[in-house]
Protein backbone atom coordinates (compact mmCIF):
# COMPACT_ATOMS: atom_id res chain seq x y z
CA UNK A 1 0.00 0.00 0.00
CA UNK A 2 1.32 3.40 -0.91
CA UNK A 3 1.27 5.69 2.06
CA UNK A 4 1.19 9.69 1.62
CA UNK A 5 3.92 9.74 4.23
CA UNK A 6 5.70 6.82 6.16
CA UNK A 7 7.78 6.86 9.19
CA UNK A 8 9.60 3.94 10.66
CA UNK A 9 11.25 3.76 14.06
CA UNK A 10 12.81 7.42 13.01
CA UNK A 11 15.68 8.26 16.04
CA UNK A 12 17.27 11.51 15.42
CA UNK A 13 19.96 12.85 17.64
CA UNK A 14 21.83 16.40 17.61
CA UNK A 15 25.60 15.87 18.29
CA UNK A 16 27.13 17.63 20.59
CA UNK A 17 29.58 19.79 20.35
CA UNK A 18 32.32 21.48 22.75
CA UNK A 19 31.00 21.57 26.24
CA UNK A 20 27.22 20.88 24.45
CA UNK A 21 26.12 17.53 24.93
CA UNK A 22 24.28 15.64 22.54
CA UNK A 23 20.57 15.86 22.35
CA UNK A 24 17.92 13.43 21.45
CA UNK A 25 15.59 14.56 19.79
CA UNK A 26 13.50 11.57 18.19
CA UNK A 27 13.10 8.19 20.20
CA UNK A 28 11.76 5.46 17.78
CA UNK A 29 8.87 7.32 16.05
CA UNK A 30 6.36 4.94 13.56
CA UNK A 31 3.71 6.77 11.49
CA UNK A 32 1.51 6.05 8.50
CA UNK A 33 -0.54 8.51 6.69
CA UNK A 34 -2.68 7.87 4.54
CA UNK A 35 -2.94 10.01 1.01
CA UNK A 36 -6.07 12.06 1.48
CA UNK A 37 -5.71 12.25 5.12
CA UNK A 38 -5.31 15.03 7.11
CA UNK A 39 -2.97 14.51 10.35
CA UNK A 40 -2.53 16.89 13.44
CA UNK A 41 0.89 16.71 15.23
CA UNK A 42 1.03 18.12 18.47
CA UNK A 43 2.99 18.44 21.10
CA UNK A 44 4.63 20.76 23.53
CA UNK A 45 7.49 23.34 22.72
CA UNK A 46 10.66 21.02 22.19
CA UNK A 47 8.58 17.93 21.74
CA UNK A 48 10.28 16.74 18.45
CA UNK A 49 7.80 18.17 16.36
CA UNK A 50 9.91 20.38 13.82
CA UNK A 51 12.73 17.97 13.82
CA UNK A 52 10.07 15.16 12.16
CA UNK A 53 8.84 17.61 9.89
CA UNK A 54 12.80 18.43 8.84
CA UNK A 55 13.21 14.95 8.56
CA UNK A 56 10.64 14.76 5.84
CA UNK A 57 11.74 17.52 3.87
CA UNK A 58 14.95 16.19 3.80
CA UNK A 59 16.54 19.18 5.35
CA UNK A 60 17.46 16.65 8.27
CA UNK A 61 18.84 13.67 8.19
CA UNK A 62 17.59 10.49 10.49
CA UNK A 63 20.27 8.71 13.29
CA UNK A 64 18.04 5.86 12.38
CA UNK A 65 15.25 4.67 11.02
CA UNK A 66 13.62 5.43 7.76
CA UNK A 67 11.16 7.90 6.25
CA UNK A 68 8.96 8.44 2.89
CA UNK A 69 6.93 10.09 0.92
CA UNK A 70 4.47 8.17 -1.44
CA UNK A 71 6.87 5.36 -1.51
CA UNK A 72 9.86 7.69 -2.13
CA UNK A 73 12.58 7.92 0.63
CA UNK A 74 12.95 11.50 1.42
CA UNK A 75 16.61 11.64 0.98
CA UNK A 76 15.47 11.46 -2.88
CA UNK A 77 14.72 15.23 -4.53
CA UNK A 78 12.11 13.70 -6.15
CA UNK A 79 10.33 12.73 -2.91
CA UNK A 80 9.63 16.10 -2.49
CA UNK A 81 7.90 16.66 -6.12
CA UNK A 82 4.01 18.63 -5.65
CA UNK A 83 5.35 18.80 -1.69
CA UNK A 84 4.03 22.16 -0.51
CA UNK A 85 6.08 23.06 2.99
CA UNK A 86 5.61 26.18 5.07
CA UNK A 87 8.32 26.21 7.90
CA UNK A 88 7.89 27.72 11.07
CA UNK A 89 7.89 31.21 11.15
CA UNK A 90 8.81 31.12 7.76
CA UNK A 91 12.09 33.40 6.55
CA UNK A 92 11.89 33.69 2.72
CA UNK A 93 14.24 35.11 0.35
CA UNK A 94 13.18 39.11 1.15
CA UNK A 95 14.25 40.49 -2.00
CA UNK A 96 11.83 38.61 -4.07
CA UNK A 97 8.15 39.88 -4.69
CA UNK A 98 5.15 37.43 -3.27
CA UNK A 99 4.12 36.85 -7.22
CA UNK A 100 7.96 35.69 -8.03
CA UNK A 101 8.40 33.77 -5.09
CA UNK A 102 5.34 31.95 -6.24
CA UNK A 103 6.58 31.61 -9.65
CA UNK A 104 9.42 30.23 -8.61
CA UNK A 105 7.48 27.54 -6.39
CA UNK A 106 5.77 26.61 -9.81
CA UNK A 107 8.94 26.69 -12.28
CA UNK A 108 10.89 24.54 -9.78
CA UNK A 109 8.00 21.74 -8.93
CA UNK A 110 7.70 21.63 -12.56
CA UNK A 111 4.10 22.58 -13.16
CA UNK A 112 2.99 23.18 -16.59
CA UNK A 113 0.59 25.86 -16.08
CA UNK A 114 -0.64 27.91 -19.04
CA UNK A 115 -1.53 31.87 -17.44
CA UNK A 116 1.30 31.55 -14.82
CA UNK A 117 0.49 35.27 -13.58
CA UNK A 118 -2.84 34.45 -13.44
CA UNK A 119 -2.71 31.13 -11.53
CA UNK A 120 -0.19 32.62 -9.09
CA UNK A 121 -2.18 36.03 -8.93
CA UNK A 122 -5.55 33.68 -7.86
CA UNK A 123 -3.31 32.52 -4.46
CA UNK A 124 -2.16 35.58 -3.70
CA UNK A 125 -6.01 37.37 -3.87
CA UNK A 126 -7.11 34.26 -1.71
CA UNK A 127 -4.56 34.95 0.86
CA UNK A 128 -5.16 38.66 0.24
CA UNK A 129 -2.63 39.38 -0.83
CA UNK A 130 -2.66 40.92 -4.14
CA UNK A 131 -2.34 44.31 -3.58
CA UNK A 132 1.31 43.92 -2.47
CA UNK A 133 2.03 40.86 -5.61
CA UNK A 134 4.88 43.47 -6.99
CA UNK A 135 6.42 44.38 -3.34
CA UNK A 136 9.86 42.95 -2.13
CA UNK A 137 9.11 40.99 0.44
CA UNK A 138 11.41 42.90 3.07
CA UNK A 139 9.55 44.82 5.54
CA UNK A 140 6.43 42.57 5.33
CA UNK A 141 5.10 41.67 8.52
CA UNK A 142 5.35 38.59 10.32
CA UNK A 143 1.50 37.59 8.79
CA UNK A 144 2.16 38.50 5.73
CA UNK A 145 5.29 36.33 5.10
CA UNK A 146 2.94 33.37 7.18
CA UNK A 147 0.58 34.05 4.23
CA UNK A 148 2.80 34.60 1.22
CA UNK A 149 4.24 31.12 2.18
CA UNK A 150 0.73 29.13 2.89
CA UNK A 151 0.22 31.01 -0.74
CA UNK A 152 3.56 29.28 -2.09
CA UNK A 153 2.36 26.05 -1.07
CA UNK A 154 -0.91 25.76 -2.09
CA UNK A 155 -0.06 27.16 -5.43
CA UNK A 156 2.30 24.43 -6.51
CA UNK A 157 -1.16 22.20 -6.91
CA UNK A 158 0.12 20.07 -3.88
CA UNK A 159 -0.55 16.48 -3.27
CA UNK A 160 1.08 16.24 -0.09
CA UNK A 161 1.06 19.80 2.41
CA UNK A 162 3.08 19.93 5.30
CA UNK A 163 3.00 23.03 7.33
CA UNK A 164 5.09 23.57 11.00
CA UNK A 165 2.63 26.19 12.47
CA UNK A 166 0.97 27.42 10.15
CA UNK A 167 -1.25 29.65 12.07
CA UNK A 168 1.26 31.14 14.49
CA UNK A 169 1.67 35.08 13.50
CA UNK A 170 -2.12 35.16 12.02
CA UNK A 171 -4.54 37.08 13.34
CA UNK A 172 -8.05 35.27 14.26
CA UNK A 173 -9.44 36.54 10.77
CA UNK A 174 -6.34 35.19 9.16
CA UNK A 175 -6.28 32.58 11.08
CA UNK A 176 -10.00 31.75 10.37
CA UNK A 177 -9.07 31.88 6.59
CA UNK A 178 -6.22 29.61 6.42
CA UNK A 179 -8.37 26.98 8.39
CA UNK A 180 -11.43 27.40 5.68
CA UNK A 181 -8.64 27.51 2.78
CA UNK A 182 -6.84 24.17 4.37
CA UNK A 183 -10.36 22.91 4.89
CA UNK A 184 -10.89 23.38 1.19
CA UNK A 185 -7.89 21.25 0.51
CA UNK A 186 -8.59 18.51 2.64
CA UNK A 187 -12.33 18.20 1.02
CA UNK A 188 -10.80 18.10 -2.35
CA UNK A 189 -8.44 15.21 -1.67
CA UNK A 190 -5.30 16.85 -0.48
CA UNK A 191 -3.35 15.14 2.18
CA UNK A 192 -2.28 17.82 4.96
CA UNK A 193 0.28 17.29 7.67
CA UNK A 194 0.50 19.82 10.27
CA UNK A 195 2.02 21.03 13.56
CA UNK A 196 0.10 23.59 15.57
CA UNK A 197 -0.12 24.46 19.04
CA UNK A 198 -3.83 26.20 18.70
CA UNK A 199 -5.89 22.42 19.42
CA UNK A 200 -9.24 23.82 18.75
CA UNK A 201 -7.76 23.70 15.03
CA UNK A 202 -6.48 20.52 15.15
CA UNK A 203 -9.33 19.42 16.46
CA UNK A 204 -11.27 21.33 13.79
CA UNK A 205 -9.54 19.39 10.68
CA UNK A 206 -7.84 16.59 11.89
CA UNK A 207 -8.97 13.43 10.55
CA UNK A 208 -6.20 11.77 13.05
CA UNK A 209 -3.85 13.63 15.39
CA UNK A 210 -0.66 12.47 17.20
CA UNK A 211 0.94 13.53 20.37
CA UNK A 212 4.47 13.34 20.75
CA UNK A 213 6.44 14.52 23.85
CA UNK A 214 10.31 14.48 24.42
CA UNK A 215 10.54 12.66 20.94
CA UNK A 216 8.75 9.95 21.62
CA UNK A 217 5.10 9.36 19.95
CA UNK A 218 2.29 8.78 22.80
CA UNK A 219 -0.87 7.95 20.96
CA UNK A 220 -1.98 8.76 17.42
CA UNK A 221 -5.95 9.20 17.79
CA UNK A 222 -9.12 10.51 15.92
CA UNK A 223 -11.94 12.79 17.22
CA UNK A 224 -14.36 9.93 17.10
CA UNK A 225 -12.47 7.81 19.01
CA UNK A 226 -11.45 11.09 21.65
CA UNK A 227 -15.44 11.23 21.88
CA UNK A 228 -15.87 7.55 22.85
CA UNK A 229 -13.15 7.41 25.40
CA UNK A 230 -14.65 9.73 27.85
CA UNK A 231 -18.15 10.14 26.91
CA UNK A 232 -19.17 9.85 30.74
CA UNK A 233 -16.75 13.17 31.37
CA UNK A 234 -17.63 16.17 32.32
CA UNK A 235 -16.34 19.96 33.23
CA UNK A 236 -18.70 21.60 35.43
CA UNK A 237 -18.01 25.32 36.05
CA UNK A 238 -19.83 27.56 39.06
CA UNK A 239 -19.73 30.96 40.40
CA UNK A 240 -19.83 33.18 43.57
CA UNK A 241 -20.30 30.74 46.98
CA UNK A 242 -17.72 28.59 48.62
CA UNK A 243 -15.36 26.07 46.78
CA UNK A 244 -16.54 22.35 47.27
CA UNK A 245 -14.16 19.54 47.28
CA UNK A 246 -12.36 18.78 44.22
CA UNK A 247 -12.34 22.25 43.01
CA UNK A 248 -10.16 24.54 41.12
CA UNK A 249 -10.46 28.06 41.00
CA UNK A 250 -9.79 29.05 37.79
CA UNK A 251 -10.28 33.14 38.31
CA UNK A 252 -11.28 34.56 41.31
CA UNK A 253 -14.85 33.47 42.53
CA UNK A 254 -15.07 30.72 39.09
CA UNK A 255 -14.50 27.80 39.99
CA UNK A 256 -14.24 24.62 37.63
CA UNK A 257 -15.30 20.57 38.40
CA UNK A 258 -14.87 17.34 36.19
CA UNK A 259 -17.07 14.79 36.86
CA UNK A 260 -18.22 11.91 35.56
CA UNK A 261 -21.85 11.54 34.07
CA UNK A 262 -23.47 9.89 37.03
CA UNK A 263 -22.03 12.61 39.82
CA UNK A 264 -23.37 15.56 38.05
CA UNK A 265 -26.86 16.00 40.17
CA UNK A 266 -25.21 15.71 43.36
CA UNK A 267 -22.46 18.12 42.64
CA UNK A 268 -24.90 20.69 41.37
CA UNK A 269 -27.14 20.06 44.16
CA UNK A 270 -23.85 20.96 46.36
CA UNK A 271 -23.46 23.72 44.15
CA UNK A 272 -26.66 25.73 45.01
CA UNK A 273 -26.22 24.72 48.45
CA UNK A 274 -23.00 26.25 48.86
CA UNK A 275 -24.31 29.09 47.85
CA UNK A 276 -22.66 29.40 43.81
CA UNK A 277 -24.32 30.17 39.99
CA UNK A 278 -23.75 27.34 38.44
CA UNK A 279 -22.44 28.39 34.78
CA UNK A 280 -22.30 25.59 32.37
CA UNK A 281 -21.49 21.89 32.19
CA UNK A 282 -19.43 20.76 29.33
CA UNK A 283 -18.28 16.98 27.74
CA UNK A 284 -14.94 16.90 28.81
CA UNK A 285 -13.88 15.38 25.78
CA UNK A 286 -11.67 18.24 24.16
CA UNK A 287 -8.13 17.69 22.73
CA UNK A 288 -6.85 19.69 25.11
CA UNK A 289 -7.69 17.78 27.92
CA UNK A 290 -5.92 14.85 26.05
CA UNK A 291 -3.00 16.91 25.88
CA UNK A 292 -2.28 17.28 29.09
CA UNK A 293 -3.37 14.03 30.78
CA UNK A 294 -1.22 12.60 28.51
CA UNK A 295 1.36 14.37 29.03
CA UNK A 296 1.05 14.32 32.96
CA UNK A 297 1.14 10.43 33.20
CA UNK A 298 4.10 10.50 30.65
CA UNK A 299 5.66 12.19 32.84
CA UNK A 300 4.52 10.44 35.99
CA UNK A 301 5.59 7.44 33.79
CA UNK A 302 9.46 8.66 32.95
CA UNK A 303 10.07 9.29 36.83
CA UNK B 1 19.36 25.87 -11.58
CA UNK B 2 18.01 28.51 -13.58
CA UNK B 3 15.37 29.80 -10.91
CA UNK B 4 18.08 30.07 -8.31
CA UNK B 5 19.89 32.12 -10.80
CA UNK B 6 17.28 34.57 -11.72
CA UNK B 7 16.86 34.76 -7.60
CA UNK B 8 20.60 35.92 -7.12
CA UNK B 9 20.36 38.22 -10.44
CA UNK B 10 17.07 39.91 -8.76
CA UNK B 11 19.28 39.70 -5.41
CA UNK B 12 21.91 41.76 -7.08
CA UNK B 13 19.98 44.53 -8.63
CA UNK B 14 17.93 44.79 -5.59
CA UNK B 15 20.15 44.84 -2.18
CA UNK B 16 21.32 48.51 -1.53
CA UNK B 17 24.45 46.68 -0.50
CA UNK B 18 25.39 45.42 -3.36
CA UNK B 19 24.51 49.50 -5.10
CA UNK B 20 26.81 50.57 -2.36
CA UNK B 21 29.96 48.66 -3.22
CA UNK B 22 29.02 49.24 -6.70
CA UNK B 23 28.95 53.28 -6.06
CA UNK B 24 32.64 52.57 -4.01
CA UNK B 25 33.69 51.23 -7.37
CA UNK B 26 32.47 53.98 -9.37
CA UNK B 27 34.60 56.17 -6.65
CA UNK B 28 37.63 54.69 -7.16
CA UNK B 29 37.23 54.87 -10.88
CA UNK B 30 36.97 58.96 -9.99
CA UNK B 31 39.95 58.15 -8.08
CA UNK B 32 42.02 56.96 -10.27
CA UNK B 33 40.86 59.93 -12.73
CA UNK B 34 42.48 62.19 -10.11
CA UNK B 35 45.32 60.68 -9.58
CA UNK B 36 46.70 60.99 -13.19
CA UNK B 37 48.19 64.38 -11.89
CA UNK B 38 50.48 63.23 -9.84
CA UNK B 39 52.37 62.18 -12.83
CA UNK B 40 52.70 64.79 -15.52
CA UNK B 41 54.31 62.42 -17.62
CA UNK B 42 52.72 59.46 -17.40
CA UNK B 43 48.98 60.33 -16.14
CA UNK B 44 46.74 57.75 -18.28
CA UNK B 45 49.49 55.40 -17.25
CA UNK B 46 49.22 55.84 -13.74
CA UNK B 47 45.33 56.54 -14.12
CA UNK B 48 45.08 52.99 -15.50
CA UNK B 49 47.15 51.32 -12.30
CA UNK B 50 45.38 52.87 -9.71
CA UNK B 51 42.19 52.34 -11.61
CA UNK B 52 42.69 48.74 -12.31
CA UNK B 53 43.47 48.12 -8.38
CA UNK B 54 40.34 50.07 -7.33
CA UNK B 55 38.38 47.80 -9.86
CA UNK B 56 39.43 44.31 -8.18
CA UNK B 57 39.29 45.69 -5.05
CA UNK B 58 35.61 47.13 -5.56
CA UNK B 59 34.67 43.88 -7.51
CA UNK B 60 36.24 41.00 -5.13
CA UNK B 61 34.13 42.82 -2.46
CA UNK B 62 31.03 42.77 -4.52
CA UNK B 63 31.61 39.13 -5.23
CA UNK B 64 32.17 38.11 -1.64
CA UNK B 65 29.59 40.53 0.26
CA UNK B 66 26.98 38.80 -2.55
CA UNK B 67 27.88 35.23 -1.87
CA UNK B 68 27.52 36.06 1.98
CA UNK B 69 24.07 37.44 1.48
CA UNK B 70 22.83 34.99 -1.27
CA UNK B 71 24.14 31.68 0.54
CA UNK B 72 25.73 32.35 3.84
CA UNK B 73 23.03 34.94 5.36
CA UNK B 74 20.33 32.17 3.78
CA UNK B 75 21.52 29.67 5.89
CA UNK B 76 21.67 31.82 8.74
CA UNK B 77 18.29 33.06 8.39
CA UNK B 78 16.73 29.44 7.77
CA UNK B 79 15.53 31.07 4.78
CA UNK B 80 17.11 28.04 2.94
CA UNK B 81 14.84 25.36 4.83
CA UNK B 82 12.14 26.63 2.63
CA UNK B 83 14.48 25.82 -0.49
CA UNK B 84 15.83 22.58 0.62
CA UNK B 85 11.72 21.36 0.05
CA UNK B 86 11.79 22.02 -3.61
CA UNK B 87 12.62 18.86 -5.83
CA UNK B 88 15.50 19.31 -6.56
CA UNK B 89 19.49 18.37 -5.52
CA UNK B 90 21.39 20.76 -2.88
CA UNK B 91 23.73 20.83 -6.00
CA UNK B 92 21.43 22.96 -8.16
CA UNK B 93 20.76 25.78 -5.45
CA UNK B 94 25.19 26.07 -5.15
CA UNK B 95 25.55 26.24 -8.68
CA UNK B 96 22.60 28.40 -9.38
CA UNK B 97 23.74 30.74 -6.77
CA UNK B 98 27.24 30.82 -7.92
CA UNK B 99 26.79 31.64 -11.84
CA UNK B 100 24.13 34.44 -10.35
CA UNK B 101 27.50 35.75 -8.79
CA UNK B 102 29.59 35.07 -11.54
CA UNK B 103 27.21 36.81 -13.95
CA UNK B 104 26.85 40.09 -11.63
CA UNK B 105 30.01 40.52 -11.07
CA UNK B 106 30.56 39.58 -14.86
CA UNK B 107 27.59 42.99 -15.53
CA UNK B 108 30.00 45.07 -12.66
CA UNK B 109 33.05 44.20 -14.60
CA UNK B 110 31.86 45.61 -17.44
CA UNK B 111 30.27 48.37 -16.22
CA UNK B 112 33.38 49.49 -14.11
CA UNK B 113 35.52 48.57 -16.97
CA UNK B 114 33.71 50.93 -19.70
CA UNK B 115 33.82 54.01 -16.75
CA UNK B 116 37.65 53.51 -16.31
CA UNK B 117 38.38 53.30 -19.70
CA UNK B 118 35.92 56.22 -20.66
CA UNK B 119 37.54 58.29 -17.69
CA UNK B 120 41.71 56.96 -18.89
CA UNK B 121 39.93 58.41 -22.83
CA UNK B 122 39.07 61.64 -21.42
CA UNK B 123 42.42 62.04 -19.80
CA UNK B 124 43.75 61.39 -23.36
CA UNK B 125 42.08 64.26 -24.86
CA UNK B 126 43.67 66.89 -22.63
CA UNK B 127 47.29 65.64 -23.16
CA UNK B 128 49.26 62.96 -25.45
CA UNK B 129 51.56 60.75 -23.22
CA UNK B 130 54.42 59.76 -25.11
CA UNK B 131 54.19 55.89 -24.52
CA UNK B 132 50.43 55.13 -24.95
CA UNK B 133 48.36 52.99 -23.13
CA UNK B 134 46.67 50.21 -24.89
CA UNK B 135 42.75 50.67 -24.37
CA UNK B 136 42.04 47.84 -27.16
CA UNK B 137 42.45 43.97 -26.69
CA UNK B 138 44.72 44.42 -24.01
CA UNK B 139 42.84 46.65 -21.54
CA UNK B 140 39.71 43.91 -21.92
CA UNK B 141 41.61 41.23 -21.36
CA UNK B 142 43.06 42.71 -18.35
CA UNK B 143 39.51 43.03 -17.09
CA UNK B 144 38.58 39.56 -18.16
CA UNK B 145 41.77 39.05 -16.23
CA UNK B 146 40.48 40.47 -13.11
CA UNK B 147 36.86 38.96 -13.09
CA UNK B 148 38.45 35.35 -13.58
CA UNK B 149 40.63 36.09 -10.12
CA UNK B 150 37.27 37.34 -8.70
CA UNK B 151 35.60 33.87 -9.43
CA UNK B 152 38.31 32.47 -8.16
CA UNK B 153 37.57 34.50 -4.60
CA UNK B 154 33.62 33.86 -5.34
CA UNK B 155 34.27 29.61 -5.25
CA UNK B 156 36.02 29.89 -1.87
CA UNK B 157 34.10 31.66 -0.74
CA UNK B 158 30.98 29.68 -1.97
CA UNK B 159 32.73 27.14 0.14
CA UNK B 160 33.33 28.80 3.40
CA UNK B 161 29.26 30.12 3.01
CA UNK B 162 28.39 26.40 3.21
CA UNK B 163 30.40 25.14 6.33
CA UNK B 164 30.26 27.98 8.11
CA UNK B 165 28.14 28.18 11.57
CA UNK B 166 29.46 31.97 12.29
CA UNK B 167 27.77 34.49 10.64
CA UNK B 168 30.49 36.95 7.99
CA UNK B 169 33.12 34.01 7.96
CA UNK B 170 33.00 33.78 4.51
CA UNK B 171 32.99 37.70 4.20
CA UNK B 172 36.36 37.83 6.39
CA UNK B 173 37.47 34.31 5.25
CA UNK B 174 36.89 35.74 1.48
CA UNK B 175 38.62 38.93 1.83
CA UNK B 176 41.58 37.25 3.40
CA UNK B 177 41.96 34.77 0.60
CA UNK B 178 41.16 37.61 -1.95
CA UNK B 179 44.48 39.49 -0.28
CA UNK B 180 46.86 36.30 -0.07
CA UNK B 181 46.25 35.10 -3.20
CA UNK B 182 47.26 38.23 -4.33
CA UNK B 183 50.38 38.68 -2.30
CA UNK B 184 51.22 34.63 -2.49
CA UNK B 185 52.91 35.18 -6.35
CA UNK B 186 55.03 38.41 -4.99
CA UNK B 187 56.68 36.61 -2.13
CA UNK B 188 57.45 33.16 -4.49
CA UNK B 189 59.18 35.69 -6.87
CA UNK B 190 61.49 36.80 -3.99
CA UNK B 191 62.22 33.85 -2.60
CA UNK B 192 63.29 31.97 -5.73
CA UNK B 193 65.06 35.22 -6.23
CA UNK B 194 67.50 35.06 -3.61
CA UNK B 195 65.59 37.35 -1.20
CA UNK B 196 67.73 40.00 -2.15
CA UNK B 197 70.83 37.82 -0.31
CA UNK B 198 68.84 36.92 2.70
CA UNK B 199 69.28 33.52 2.90
CA UNK B 200 67.81 32.59 6.25
CA UNK B 201 64.58 34.14 4.67
CA UNK B 202 64.79 31.45 2.13
CA UNK B 203 65.37 28.46 4.02
CA UNK B 204 63.19 29.22 6.86
CA UNK B 205 59.54 30.23 4.55
CA UNK B 206 61.27 28.11 1.81
CA UNK B 207 59.24 24.62 2.83
CA UNK B 208 56.32 26.20 3.71
CA UNK B 209 55.88 28.64 0.76
CA UNK B 210 56.58 24.89 -1.21
CA UNK B 211 53.46 23.31 0.61
CA UNK B 212 51.12 26.27 0.36
CA UNK B 213 51.57 26.42 -3.51
CA UNK B 214 49.32 23.56 -3.85
CA UNK B 215 46.60 25.11 -1.59
CA UNK B 216 46.95 29.24 -2.42
CA UNK B 217 46.11 29.50 -5.78
CA UNK B 218 48.55 32.15 -6.86
CA UNK B 219 45.68 35.09 -7.94
CA UNK B 220 48.96 37.65 -9.44
CA UNK B 221 49.18 35.54 -12.31
CA UNK B 222 45.64 36.37 -13.76
CA UNK B 223 46.79 40.61 -13.64
CA UNK B 224 47.89 41.18 -17.01
CA UNK B 225 47.86 45.03 -16.34
CA UNK B 226 51.50 45.08 -17.62
CA UNK B 227 49.56 44.55 -21.41
CA UNK B 228 47.80 47.73 -21.53
CA UNK B 229 50.10 50.00 -19.83
CA UNK B 230 53.25 49.14 -21.25
CA UNK B 231 52.67 46.94 -24.30
CA UNK B 232 54.69 44.11 -22.74
CA UNK B 233 52.56 41.15 -23.77
CA UNK B 234 52.43 38.50 -21.48
CA UNK B 235 53.32 34.84 -22.08
CA UNK B 236 50.50 32.83 -23.80
CA UNK B 237 51.62 30.03 -21.97
CA UNK B 238 51.52 31.43 -19.10
CA UNK B 239 47.60 33.30 -19.45
CA UNK B 240 46.54 29.40 -20.24
CA UNK B 241 48.28 28.28 -17.44
CA UNK B 242 46.94 30.42 -15.20
CA UNK B 243 43.22 30.32 -16.74
CA UNK B 244 43.40 26.81 -16.36
CA UNK B 245 44.65 27.16 -12.64
CA UNK B 246 41.82 28.95 -11.88
CA UNK B 247 39.13 26.61 -13.63
CA UNK B 248 40.68 23.95 -11.35
CA UNK B 249 40.94 25.85 -8.69
CA UNK B 250 37.13 27.02 -8.99
CA UNK B 251 35.65 23.27 -9.69
CA UNK B 252 37.43 22.12 -6.73
CA UNK B 253 36.02 24.82 -4.26
CA UNK B 254 32.86 24.19 -5.99
CA UNK B 255 33.06 20.29 -5.44
CA UNK B 256 34.06 21.20 -1.77
CA UNK B 257 30.91 23.33 -1.77
CA UNK B 258 28.62 20.95 -3.08
CA UNK B 259 29.85 18.02 -0.49
CA UNK B 260 29.99 20.16 2.50
CA UNK B 261 26.54 21.59 1.70
CA UNK B 262 24.96 17.80 0.40
CA UNK B 263 25.98 16.50 4.28
CA UNK B 264 24.89 19.79 6.00
CA UNK B 265 21.66 19.66 8.38
CA UNK B 266 19.42 22.50 8.95
CA UNK B 267 18.12 22.07 12.65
Amino acid sequence: MTYAILVEGIHKTYSGGWRKPSKVALKGISLSIDAGETFGFIGPNGAGKSTLIKILIGALLPTAGSASLFDCDVREPEARRGLGFVPENPSLQDFLTPYEILLMGLRLHGLRIGDERKHCMHWLERFDLAAVADSRLRGFSKGMLQRTALAHALAIKPRLLILDEPLSGLDPVGRKDVVDILDEYRQQGGTLFFSSHVLHDVERIADRFGLIHRGQLLTIRSPQELAADQADRFVLRYRGGAPIEGCSEVRPGLFTLDAGAADLPALIARVNSCGGVLQDVKPSVSLETVFFRTISSSDVAGR
Amino acid sequence: MLQFFLSSWRAGFRDRTFLAVFALGVALVALAYLSASFSPRQPLTVALDVGLSGFRFSLVLFAIILTQDLVGREIEKRSVVLTLSYPVHRATYLIGRYLGVLALTGVAALLLGLLLWTAVITLGVHYDQEFRVSLGVPYWATVFGVWVDVAVVAAFSLWIATLSTVPMLALVLGALFAIAGRAVGAVFDFLEKGAEGQTELVVRFGPALDTIRWVLPDLSRLDWRVWPMYGLLPDMQAIMLSLLMALAYCLAMIGFSVHAFSKREFS
